[in-house]
This record gives structure tokens, sequence and C-alpha cells, in this order.
């Protein structure tokens, strides 16, 4: 008991001093503890004897230092921060109000939506079918073409990938003056043209031979003064070697692998062909293609 | 397909895709509305929670005190002690001593700044570094509370203490200290001294029922002790009294 009391007296006593205000609660210390006044007396007086005895050296130079006490800031903000907090809250709620208000005319809107995009579904056989539409009138365009201009154009996919849904005037002409032209194809009109050339002046040379050889004063024949078939002996000659020139030359064409026409010939019949029927039908594809694009970009429309 | 069809087929897929693409337009002005909507009320809620932090913080500022004095109650706590320290030893507290007044200088800074910031960021790093230093200078005052009142006591008690206080370096020269950034690691340090000794502490608190409270006190120290005293030879009346001296109080 008494040394848990001299233990509180030995903590007072860490200043060297007891007040009067300690020394009252040393005799509380010690009621509490059962301790009798005149023992916490003794117990008191001696311990202050022998702090008393410990800093009379230290006491006589050295002074107590007293605490400087800072002054504390102003901490009250704490009804600014709460007003700021319900202001915040209110705005949350008027935030979520809207929200709730927006989401509902997002399910409306959504829903008009569905309902257009499945009207659309409907459009799905124009779609299916339309690229052989279109691949037909263009296919017919190209075989005209080739018959008129006698040749054929090297089959590719090119043909469907460059025209298909952008057939316009420019863009046809433009693919077949680009065209490869098919130069085997082109020589069957040539060679019959030099087939007729060639036989025409073998024909003529032949005659003009047999007449040479049968010559005679009494049958007459091309070199004599007679004509033949309304001709005279030598315009028969000229024939003969202008057929022999121009087959000549339809045989070297061919040799050489050139066609006989060129760009401003593709253009010219293309212009002929292309109909303003035929443009306004390839227009027409053109643009269902074009809406029905355009609806898949807006069908497959993501929000978020 | 005759062309007449696929005229009117064209106008009607035109039509529907005018109002596909209005309908578009407005779900997107909607979404966007939406979305800025919930941005609000996350921007709001991230508000709330900084308005909540600064009073949290306010309250904490609130308990602490603006200063802290314990260095001063030591002081002349040890003056009647002076001769049992011995004069090796007490050059070394007194180096100790340095060290707590430029903790406790610390520990002033940062409470003044974390007053000044708290309100607009109650994350300022200031804040972090004022519960650090508080919690240090309430390790600190434990040590010098026990080596006090166990020099002329319990020795053993004292020379653990001053041993561990001693191998971590604490006990450093002026040289050696080099102001704040020397004083990171020094404290550190403290911390270590503190852990190792939190077994030791507790067992001095056990056995001796009033330096446990006094300790116990240090651990709960809080501005807001209605009795005040600034004359040390009140100390020790009561064991608020001696939370009182030791902080110091603004209100004073």
């Amino acid at each position: 008991m008494s040394k848990e009391l001299i233990d509180f007296i030995n903590i007072l006593l860490l200043d060297g001093e007891i007040s009067e205000k300690e020394e009252k609660q040393v005799y509380e210390k010690a009621n509490t503890l059962g301790i009798p006044d005149p023992e916490c007396e003794v117990i008191l007086e001696s311990l202050l004897g022998q702090a008393q005895k410990k800093n009379n050296s230290a006491k006589s130079t050295v002074k107590k230092k007293i605490p400087r006490y800072q002054k504390k800031a102003a901490l009250n903000n704490t009804d600014i921060l709460n007003q700021n907090i319900e202001e915040e809250l209110a705005k949350q709620q008027k935030a979520l109000a809207d929200s709730k208000s927006i989401q509902s005319q997002i399910d409306s809107h959504q829903d008009k939506r569905h309902s257009i995009i499945k009207k659309v579904e409907d459009f799905q056989n124009i779609r299916d079918e339309l690229p052989n539409e279109y691949m037909r009138l263009l296919t017919q365009f190209k075989s005209k073409l080739e018959k008129s201009l006698g040749s054929k154009i090297i089959e590719n996919n090119e043909f469907q990938n460059t025209l298909l849904y952008k057939a316009n005037e420019n863009s046809i002409i433009n693919y077949f003056e680009n065209a490869t032209w098919d130069l085997s194809k082109l020589t069957i009109k040539r060679k019959i043209r030099y087939y007729i050339f060639t036989a025409g002046y073998y024909i003529i040379c032949g005659y003009l031979a047999l007449d040479w050889i049968w010559f005679s004063a009494e049958d007459g024949g091309i070199i004599s003064d007679e004509q033949w078939m309304g001709f005279k002996w030598w315009q028969i000659l000229i024939a003969a070697f202008l057929s022999a020139i121009l087959g000549q030359m339809s045989k070297e064409k061919i040799s050489k692998k050139e066609l006989d026409f060129n760009t401003e010939d593709i253009k010219k019949k293309v212009n002929e062909l292309l109909t303003d029927d035929l443009k306004e039908q390839l227009k027409l594809y053109n643009e269902l293609k074009k809406e029905l694009n355009s609806n898949n970009n807006l069908k497959s429309r993501k929000f978020k | 397909m005759s062309d007449k069809i696929q005229n009117q087929h064209l106008e009607e897929l035109k039509k529907l895709n005018d109002s596909l693409s209005s309908e578009n337009s407005k779900l997107d002005r909607l979404y966007k509305d939406f979305k800025a909507e919930a941005n609000a009320v996350a921007k709001s809620k991230d508000k709330v929670k900084i308005y909540k932090k600064s009073i949290e913080v306010e309250i904490t500022l609130k308990e602490y005190p603006s200063s802290a004095q314990g260095s001063v109650f030591f002081q002349n706590a040890m003056m009647s002690k002076y001769e049992a320290f011995g004069k090796e030893h007490l050059e070394k507290i007194a180096r100790f001593f340095t060290f707590l007044e430029q903790l406790e200088d610390h520990y002033h800074g940062l409470y003044k700044t974390s007053s000044t910031f708290y309100f607009k960021d109650p994350h300022h790093s200031s804040i972090k570094d004022l519960y650090k230093t508080h919690e240090q200078l309430i390790g600190a005052y434990k040590l010098m509370l026990v080596l006090i009142i166990e020099v002329d006591r319990d020795q053993l008690v004292y020379h653990k203490v001053f041993n561990q206080i001693e191998d971590q370096g604490i006990f450093l020269s002026a040289n050696e200290k080099l102001a704040l950034k020397q004083m990171a690691n020094i404290s550190d340090k403290l911390n270590v001294v503190i852990d190792g000794l939190n077994v030791l502490i507790h067992e001095t608190q056990k056995s001796n029922e009033l330096l446990g409270k006094s300790l116990e006190s240090i651990s709960n120290l809080r501005s807001d002790i209605d009795w005040v005293s600034s004359d040390i030879s009140n100390l020790g009346f009561e064991i608020s009294d001696m939370q009182s001296e030791i902080w110091g109080l603004s209100q004073k």
C-alpha cells in the first residue's frame, strides 16, 4: 500500500517540490489506500527532505523553464464544411433525378429506334438481289462494248470490284480504257480481213498469170486491150497490188499484236452505249446501295 | 424489279434512314447528358469525401495541441536528478533533448501548415507528416519519462532504454544532425527504439501503476483537458495535469 503512495509522491516530486494542492492530493490518495494521515505525513516529509537535499545545488543555479504556449489557429470550419456537404448532396439528388428523366427518354427513343430497324429489315431481299441486278446490267453493257470493238477484255475480278456500286459515266469509261484487251480474240476479225485481201491478191495475180500464159490474139486476155469485167488490165493490176499491201498490213499488225482501236475509240463507244436509261438505272442502284449501307451504319451504331 | 418499285423502295429507305439518323442523334445527345449527370454526381461525391475528410482532420487538429512543450517539462523535471544521470549520460541525453526540441519545432510547423491547408486539401502531405510526428513525439516522451523516472529507481529498465536509444544512434553530435533531413532518419530510428521497447514499457506499466498511468496518459495526449496549469510545481497533481504540462495548451 505504502509503495504505491511512495511512487505517487515520487512522481509529484519530479520537479523537487510539493505544492499545497499536491499535498492535499497526497493525503486524499493515502486515505483511499487506507494509510493513516500521520503515517502519510512521515512518508511525505521523508521523501520531500530527500528531494530537497538533491535539489539544493541544482535549484540554486538553474532556473526552471516556462513553456511558451502557442496560440492555436481558429479551427471552426465544420459548419461551413457541413453546409458544403448539404449543398453537394442536394446537387447529387438533383443530378440523380435528372438522370432518371434522361433514362426514361433514352428508353422511349430506343423503342422508336428498334421499330424503325425492324421496318428496315423488310428490305433484306433488296439487299440480297441488288448486287445481281447491278452486275447483270454491267455485264450486258460490257458484252455490247466488246462486240462493237471486236475484242474482249481479259476477265478478272476487277470488273466486279471496280464497278459494282461505283458505276457512273466516268468510272465506266475509265475502267474500259484501262482494261486489258485480249489480242488473240481481236485477230479473228482482222484475220478475215487479211485473208480476204490476200485471197483477192492471189486470185487477181493468178488470173493475170493465166491470162498471160494463154494469151492469144483470138482469146484476148486482160493484158490485151480487151476489158475484163469492165476493168482494163492495168486497173486490175493496181487492185491486186492494193489487196496485197492491205493484206500484208493486216498480217503485220497481227504479228506485232497491235490494237486497231485506241482509248478515244473506247470512250466514244462507251458514250454511245451508255444510254440515259442505263445511267438512271445505275444511279438508282447506287443510291439504293448507298442508303442500305448508310442504314447498316445507323443500325450498328453503339451508344455509350 | 421494276424501276418504279425500286424508286419507291429508295424513297422509303431514305425516309427510314432519316428517322433512324434523327433517333440516333437524339440518343447521342441523351447519352451525353446522362454521362454529364453521372460525372456531376461522381464529382460531387468526391467533393463530399473531401469535405468529410476535412471535418475529420479538423476534429483531429482540434484535439492536437498547436505546439509541443514536453521538452520544457522534462528539462524542469530533470533538474532534481542531474546527479543521478552522471556526466556522460547527461551529455547524451542533452543531445536527445536537442532532437526532441527539433521534433517539437517540426511538429509546430506542420501544425501551422496543416491548419492552413486542411480546408481545401485534407490530403495535404503536411497532415500525414503531422500525424506521424505526433506519434513520434509521444514515443519520445515515453522514453524520456521512463529515463527520468527510472534513473534513480529501476536502473535495469533505465539502462535498457538508454542503451537502445544509444544503439540506434539517436544520441548524435550536433554536426551529425543536419536538421530536418537528418531528422527523418533519426525519427525512423526512434520508431525502431519505441517498437523494440514496447514490451519493456508495457511491463514497466504493469509493475509501476503510477508510471503506467503516466505513460498511458501520454499515449492519449489530447489538448481538450479542462484543468490547465503552466506551473511546473503543480506537476503530478493529477495525471491529466501532466498531460497539459507536457503538451501545453493553446487555449491558455
